[in-house]
């Protein structure tokens, strides 16, 4: 009985605080600068010049001196949509942190731990690749995942610019940059304009998107 | 099928288009004169009828801010109307006929409080109606009477706004409390030239104000310019009522980079100016605008590239 509720009802709590909090979601466009994947030989292949849609989607709730942010961004394209390659690149990257923020007049500056990384993921039906008209698709199915601690820091000024920085234990590994702006005394529905980039081993994007907040 | 959904789209379509909402005028009896009209007894006993159709009328128009009925204390009221004459002769072909036809005349004084007469107003009108009821009589006599009524009543409001009577009913002067909001307002993905200031205001009391506006003053304190606000709704708090208002105003003439105080004012049941509220607003620097403006291209720009690699990545999957 235990083992059912209490995953139930911490689920619960966790969906209450989420829908209590400031959400706030974006889109954007991105492209892919390079993108390390297996082929179905073994080799290393590099990808690049891939176009993306991006979408994000985050939760920004306070706790005490604690805040807690959780967002996920996915970015994501595929060529060969309705007949049957349901996506030829997909970058998941989860996202969710504590900061403890320190507010000097205008300044906000916060350092921040947590837990996320990426995930890629490269699919083709192997029907596809073997035609003879679907010869552009590279035939690799390839999965990876780098999710772990991640360490990071926020910097915000006033309320048209704010950076976040995070990254890995190991910075080569992943790191994310992320920058919002918009102009000096906007209403408060004007999204943020956000620039985005994504560097790690065997990948690196970029992004230019907008930011809608509550 | 595709008919019966292109149908429900269009009707969709209209509709939407037809429930937008405009804004709304204040009503009329906001800008009314605020008096205060008590009804006598008529002279003759058997007008009384015509006097409580009087008083109905009265009561729902928007002539009078007050109405108070016979017998009534002289100096609460502002004038006095007296129904002093009422005829109808009502005339009928033959006793199976379908016709009615009046002729009807009105006599309605209108009194100062010392019941001296200012005015006298007379009307006259026919009414020709046909009726199958064969047990109905005078079916259009509600109808004169109510007719002759309005039409005096009309004369009686030109007169008013003449300055036939002045008003001296003893005021209940009111503060009200006031809750307004004055921003400026700049581009947007909607608006790409905008410089408005958007005025909200709610005002609460008991009796209704009057032409509110919006001043905007230079330092020096001459007017750059003056705008009334839009009525909008009207709210019940408690034993207050709630009147908010609001208006949206280009500002485009006004320089970049520089402060103006602002007034909100309104007219109080003396029709005397009251300021409610007062504060500063401080336009952006060009430069900022500029920029804004640039912030709206590229967001309608990132938009637009969304929308078309979405369309371009579609168009490969088919």
């Amino acid at each position: 009985m235990i083992r059912k509720t209490f995953p139930f009802l911490c689920f619960f709590l966790l969906l209450f605080s989420l829908v209590n909090a400031n959400h706030y979601l974006g889109f954007g466009i991105g492209y892919t600068a390079k993108n390390v994947y297996e082929d179905i030989t073994g080799s290393k292949e590099t990808e690049k010049g891939i176009p993306l849609l991006t979408a994000n989607f985050g939760f920004a709730g306070k706790m005490s001196i604690v805040r807690l942010e959780a967002n996920i961004e996915t970015d994501f394209f595929g060529m060969d949509l309705i007949t049957g390659n349901r996506e030829i690149t997909f970058f998941g990257k989860p996202e969710a942190a504590f900061h403890i923020p320190l507010q000097v007049d205008r300044f906000t500056f916060s350092a921040c731990l947590g837990y996320g990384g990426i995930y890629r993921r490269r699919y083709i039906k192997e029907g596809s690749y073997l035609s003879v008209d679907k010869h552009y698709l590279s035939p690799a199915n390839f999965e990876d995942c780098t999710i772990e601690l991640l360490y990071g820091f926020t910097f915000s000024f006033s309320d048209f610019l704010r950076t976040s920085v995070m990254f890995t234990k190991d910075t080569g590994m992943f790191h994310n940059l992320k920058l919002l702006m918009r102009t000096a005394r906007s209403d408060s529905h004007i999204p943020y304009i956000s620039i985005n980039y994504c560097g790690g081993k065997d990948v690196t994007t970029y992004a230019l998107g907008l930011s809608f907040s509550k | 099928m595709k008919n019966i959904l292109l149908f429900i789209a269009l009707s969709v379509y209209i509709s939407g288009c037809a429930s937008i909402p405009g804004k709304i005028l204040p009503p009329i009896y906001e800008e009314r004169y605020p008096f205060i009209a008590g009804i006598a007894n008529p002279t003759n006993e058997k007008d009384s009828t015509v006097t409580s159709v009087l008083v109905d009328i009265i009561g729902k128009s928007e002539l009078v801010s007050g109405l108070l009925n016979a017998p009534c204390d002289n100096t609460q009221v502002d004038f006095l109307l007296r129904v002093d004459r009422f005829n109808v002769e009502i005339r009928k072909s033959g006793l199976f006929s379908l016709r009615w036809k009046m002729q009807g005349s009105l006599l309605i004084s209108l009194l100062d409080r010392d019941l001296k007469t200012l005015e006298s107003y007379e009307e006259n009108a026919t009414s020709d109606e046909k009726s199958y009821n064969l047990f109905s009589h005078a079916p259009g006599l509600s109808l004169l009477t109510t007719s002759l009524i309005t039409r005096i009543l009309d004369r009686v409001s030109q007169d008013l706004e003449s300055g036939i009577v002045k008003s001296k009913h003893l005021l209940k002067m009111e503060d009200k409390v006031s809750f307004s909001s004055v921003s400026l307002k700049y581009p947007d993905i909607s608006h790409f030239r905008r410089r408005n200031v958007l005025i909200t205001t709610k005002l609460m009391g008991t009796q209704p104000p009057m032409n509110v506006r919006f001043q905007l003053n230079r330092k020096d304190g001459s007017e750059v310019f003056s705008q009334k606000l839009y009525f909008e709704h009207l709210r019940n708090v408690n034993r207050e009522k709630e009147w908010s208002f609001f208006n949206e105003v280009s500002i485009s003439e006004l320089p970049f980079n520089s402060r103006f105080n602002y007034r909100l004012v309104s007219n109080d049941i003396e029709c005397k100016e009251v300021e409610f509220e007062n504060g500063m607003v401080e336009t952006i620097p060009g430069e900022l605008f500029r920029l804004k403006q640039a912030e709206v291209i590229a967001q309608g720009t990132i938009i637009t590239v969304f929308a078309g690699l979405f369309v371009v990545m579609m168009l490969y999957s088919i």
